[in-house]
């Protein structure tokens, strides 16, 4: 089966510093995969290669078996590929509801339309009001984002990523800086995400990581430790070595 | 059972606030702009000037208040727009409607062709950019003395009547009619747009272009579209000074316009369409007093002026007229609120 993301000998450096060193990954549709790795791995630095924020010095990025490595930004969100940022990337001045109205309406296709209102499609609207509720952002949807607490920004976060219904999701540390109850409730929303959506997931927290992933990828100064399956990943001494040990000042 | 009434159809709440439908200060607005023709009979000149300035500053409010995008040099396109019908009058050709739409064309053209340049880059690029076209469009009249009259500006404009009929006068009462007419319906337009799937991606890019972008819009065309749009928009003002004035000279690419317009944008509030006129007409009003007042200083004044404002009153006057009103509302409906 054609894999729903494939990265092959993915490498980027900076001046001298190589960052992302010769990765080669493979997720199958609906494959629910994790990537961790110490503080400065290299993580959110592959997020950025794949959603092309940034160019990779060599390698190759296939999106359902199409080569997008070239393909900018916006083209590869359309291709069905959406991203959460470790640090928020909102609208501060927009609402909940007018940013996901916003993302819906890109989806669709509709958001060049400049002679129509926002609702003249009700089915937008619905559309957007489920996903708030679903979210738990339903209460406060019509209040300015940038004077909402941050766990309700980083649902919001989700929320837009959700709104383009992605193929291919990729979570950089969705749980970052929410409270345990907001966190759980934030992986019971990403366990009932379709089937069929595949998720890469990078986040600090094992506990959720190895509940949530099918499989597991460790990533050690910006090359591929080691990947497998949560319990082998997790009886591996090099992975207690390397990652524990970055974990206990983290 | 909570589930399933949460996940009802969305309450017109929702579709309320996303349609943004007239709210009365707006009719009131207008109904008083129209009221001036009666009520002020001898101001009307003056108004008709603040009500072209007024485009003028609403189309750099669409670039800047709403999509964000930084501009010095906005005042090419109005002065383009002003050539334009100066010219097409001069040549023969003075029926004022067909000559704003020929300088919005222009001047919309000339905005999309320039946009690619100016497009690329930071804020602080963009700034300089902007200057510079504006700053070669000008010299480019001075030198092309045959076309623009130079430096003496453009002789013998002559404007036919409104639909063959209203007759500009020397009391600016036709001048007045004709340019709030244009006023406003360049500014349904502009609200149209604002309030739109296409303006409301123009705020998201202003808000987060990198977000933008991964959200799959291509951030660069929409900026195109906008400054396109904008450029029409100036053109349209600047053919408007020129057909009620009948005359049009090289100040109109000039540096002054631009920042005056920014200038008016900041001072009314950014972002709120009528902030840009009211800043435009208040400028003018300003500058008509302190000019009375101290001749000599009165820009010096409006620099102090500015100063207060973006100290005290953040979000322009409009902004702070309405955290006052809210505040007074708040007030008195504070004890009712705290009844059972
Ligand atoms: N634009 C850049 N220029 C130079 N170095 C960079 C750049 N971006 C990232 N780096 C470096 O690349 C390394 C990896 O950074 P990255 O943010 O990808 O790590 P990460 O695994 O996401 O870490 P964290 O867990 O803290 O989020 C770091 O050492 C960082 O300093
Ligand atoms: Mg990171």
């Amino acid at each position: 089966m054609t894999p729903a993301l494939e990265m092959r000998r993915l490498t980027k450096s900076f001046g001298g510093l190589v960052v992302t060193n010769n990765v080669s990954l493979s997720l199958a549709p609906g494959e629910r995969h994790a990537l961790i790795g110490p503080n400065g791995a290299g993580k959110t630095t592959l997020v950025n290669l794949l959603t092309g924020v940034l160019a990779p010095s060599s390698g190759e990025i296939l999106l359902h078996g199409e080569h997008i490595t070239e393909k900018r930004p916006y083209l590869r969100a359309r291709l069905g590929l959406a991203r959460t940022f470790q640090v928020n990337q909102l609208f501060p001045l927009l609402t909940p509801l007018e940013a996901v109205v916003m993302a819906i309406l890109q989806r669709r296709g509709i958001a060049t339309r400049w002679w129509s209102g926002l609702t003249r499609d009700r089915a937008v609207l619905d559309e957007a009001w489920a996903l708030l509720e679903r979210l738990g952002l339903g209460d406060c949807r019509h209040e300015p984002t940038r004077e909402l607490p941050y766990g309700r920004q980083r649902l919001l976060e989700i929320a837009l990523a959700l709104a383009l219904q992605p193929r291919v999701l990729l979570l950089d540390e969705p749980a970052a800086g929410v409270s345990e109850t907001e966190g759980r409730d934030l992986f019971t929303t990403l366990a009932a995400l379709p089937p069929e959506v595949t998720v890469l997931l990078i986040d600090h927290d094992m506990d959720l990581v190895f509940r949530f992933a099918e499989r597991i990828t460790v990533l050690v100064g910006g090359a591929v430790l080691v990947q497998g399956p949560p319990q082998q990943i997790a009886a591996d001494p090099r992975v207690r070595e390397v990652y524990l040990g970055a974990e206990s000042h983290g | 059972m909570i589930v399933e009434a949460k996940s009802a159809a969305p309450p017109t709440e929702d579709e309320r606030r996303l349609r943004a439908p007239w709210r009365s200060v707006e009719i009131a607005f207008w109904v008083l702009a129209a009221a001036a023709y009666l009520l002020l009979p001898h101001q009307l000149p003056l108004l008709a000037q603040a009500a072209i300035g007024g485009l003028f500053a609403l189309s750099v409010d669409l670039l800047l208040g709403i999509a964000g995008v930084m501009s010095l040099g906005h005042a090419a396109f109005f002065g383009i727009g002003g050539y334009v019908a100066g010219l097409l009058a001069q040549s023969g050709w003075g029926e004022p409607l067909s000559g704003l739409v020929a300088a919005g064309l222009v001047a919309g053209g000339c905005g999309f062709l320039s946009s690619f340049l100016v497009l690329r880059g930071s804020d602080l690029t963009r700034l300089m950019v902007t200057l510079g076209i504006s700053l070669l469009v000008m010299e480019a009249a001075n030198r092309m003395t045959w076309l623009t009259g130079g430096s003496d500006g453009l002789q013998g404009i002559d404007v036919w009547p409104i639909f063959g009929v209203w007759e500009f006068d020397l009391y600016g009462r036709t001048a007045y009619v004709y340019a709030l007419g244009v006023l406003f319906a360049c500014f349904l337009l502009v609200r149209r747009v604002v309030h739109s799937p296409f303006g409301l991606t123009l705020r998201g890019i202003k808000g987060n272009p990198r977000r933008m972008s991964a959200l799959g819009t291509p951030v660069g065309r929409r900026l195109v579209g906008v400054y396109t749009l904008a450029a029409a928009l100036a053109g349209i003002a600047g053919a408007l000074l020129t057909q009620t004035t009948q005359f049009v000279s090289l100040d109109v690419f000039g540096f002054d316009k631009s920042s005056e317009a920014l200038l008016a944008v900041v001072l009314g509030g950014a972002g709120t369409l009528y902030g840009a006129i009211v800043g435009a007409l208040m400028l003018m009003e300003l500058e008509t007093l302190l000019a009375r007042i101290t001749p000599e200083y009165w820009q010096f004044w409006i620099g102090i002026a500015f100063m207060a404002q973006a100290l005290y009153a953040r979000g322009g006057i409009l902004g702070f007229t309405v955290r006052l009103w809210t505040r007074l509302r708040r007030g008195v409906a504070a004890p009712s609120r705290t009844a059972p």
